[in-house]
């Protein structure tokens, strides 16, 4: 044994298994590291999500909301209402800079509903609203929730059979939804 | 190929046109043309009638608006002639405006005083041959009051105060006020019958911004904002049909893509389709005469304030 361990470690025999085995060791973790990057990338609609479900009903598109679950624009996480305008923290129409917007007498424009994600896509789709479970993934150095939106459903958004995913009671997943959190990872 | 496209399409259908090489491609042109051509058309329908100008009111061929900062206007057979106060109104054969808190009846054919009094706060007219409506400032919120021209010492309060911006212009056509109110609970355009003291809610929404209803007739005109477009309306008082879209703009906010980058596009849901590029600008107040419905644009300006800009669009 000792002596095949020898004769391996200075043989020309012995040589080329070493190298091939790290030549197999060095291209196979870039062929399983490139797999994880593609499934990283491009297996889900937004970073953090694991499974098709699609996103809740959200005004601006991409289902980021806030902590109490009410939308947020994704590009820079400011709040909006449900006509998609960004908003101040008291649900007025604001502009680029963030003054309030006024009619010409100086008047704050009207005000628009602001609705939680998970309730519109409740009302629009005739079912109970739950959020129950979340589950946290690392995406652009932040710590993500990513949330179920649940109900006592059969079909998800995308029109075929809902799954259980992160929901309790027999309920199931009818969209998702994520917060991004200030928690570097 | 755009001629040779549109012959195919007159003798067969889409299907043999996009089967076709380059089909697709005049296709999309087409689509492009016809998109195109019917902008044109709605903005073609629309004129300007005057900028800086908002809340107009009209009655027959008279129109009024105010322009900011320099007062009201009247624009009568082609001749505009600026009137001794602000947020003119029409109604009936009266006219009035507002110079601070005195505010003016007059005859609106001679334009000679009928009744001149004080209303601390007063902000917005609504006049008929036989009321005045005005919305006024009390104690830091707006509520809207009426009283009768035939007794102009009795006041009826016809809403409780709402914090500035709730609260719409008020519109009068004979007995009825209209007006609307909106907030983060949804929207609703009212109407308020002020010779039976009845109100009744003509339309609400919690997904539509309904704002500045102007009645004519048995017809009803307002804007209505939703998430993918602006519309300028008509419809009947009482909600029944579909009614008419007479102006119209895009939504008042863009959309991301739906997806990351580098994502795939399954189970992204996007607000509107086809992607509509948003503007900043808004439909405002409104007026209705036999002829034309007019509507306030307002564009942004500086420090927030929005500037407004008076469409005309024949009905």
């Amino acid at each position: 044994m000792l002596s095949e361990t020898v004769a391996e470690s200075t043989s020309r025999r012995g040589f080329l298994a070493r190298a091939g085995r790290l030549l197999l060791a060095v291209s196979g973790t870039g062929v399983v590291a490139a797999a994880l990057r593609a499934q990283r990338a491009e297996a889900f609609h937004f970073c953090g999500h694991i499974y098709t479900t699609g996103s809740c009903p959200h005004p601006t598109g991409l289902p980021r909301i806030d902590r109490a679950g009410f939308p947020l624009r994704a590009s820079d996480g400011h709040p909006v209402d449900d006509l998609g305008r960004p908003v101040d923290s008291l649900g007025r129409p604001v502009d680029a800079h963030g003054n309030l917007l006024l009619d010409p007498d100086g008047n704050p424009l009207p005000s628009a509903p602001r609705t939680r994600i998970c309730q519109v896509a409740a009302r629009e789709h005739g079912f109970r609203p739950y959020l129950d479970g979340s589950w946290y993934r690392c995406c652009g150095g932040h710590v993500r929730r990513l949330m179920d939106c649940c109900g006592y459903v059969r079909r998800r958004i995308n029109g075929d059979a809902a799954l259980t995913g992160y929901c309790y009671s027999g309920r199931r997943v009818f969209c998702v939804m994520y917060y991004d959190s200030k928690i570097r990872c | 190929m755009l001629t040779a496209a549109l012959a195919l399409l007159a003798v067969r259908d889409e299907t043999s046109l996009a089967e076709r090489r380059q089909g697709l491609r005049a296709l999309r042109v087409l689509a492009a043309v016809s998109l195109a051509l019917a902008l044109v058309a709605s903005e073609a329908r629309a004129a300007q009638v005057a900028s800086p100008a908002g809340d107009p009111s009209a009655v027959g061929t008279d129109l009024v608006w105010q322009e900011p900062g320099v007062g009201g206007f009247l624009l009568r057979n082609g001749q505009k002639t600026q009137l001794p106060g602000n947020d003119p109104a029409l109604g009936g054969a009266r006219i009035a405006w507002h110079a601070g808190d005195n505010v003016t009846v007059a005859d609106s054919a001679t334009l000679v005083p009928q009744l001149q009094e004080a209303i601390p706060g007063v902000q917005k007219l609504a006049v008929s041959d036989g009321w005045l409506v005005y919305r006024v400032a009390v104690s830091g919120k707006e509520e809207l009051r009426a009283q009768s021209l035939a007794e102009p010492f009795s006041t009826t309060t016809l809403t409780r105060p709402r914090v500035p911006g709730r609260l719409g212009r008020p519109s009068l056509s004979g007995d009825l006020v209209l007006y609307h109110l909106a907030g983060p609970g949804g929207s609703g355009l009212y109407a308020y019958d002020l010779s039976t003291g009845k109100r009744s809610l003509l339309r609400s929404s919690t997904r539509a911004q309904l704002l500045n209803p102007v009645r004519l007739g048995s017809k009803l005109l307002y804007v209505r904002i939703t998430r993918c477009a602006q519309q300028l309306r008509l419809g009947t008082l009482d909600g029944n049909g579909a009614g008419r879209v007479l102006y119209k703009l895009p939504p008042l906010a863009g959309q991301d893509l739906g997806h990351e980058r580098g994502h795939t596009h399954q189970g992204e849901r996007l607000p509107c389709s086809p992607r509509p590029k948003p503007t900043s600008r808004m439909l405002w107040t409104t007026a209705l005469s036999d002829t034309a419905a007019y509507v306030t644009v307002l564009r942004p300006g500086t420090g927030g304030v929005m500037s407004p800009s008076l469409l005309s669009i024949s009905r």
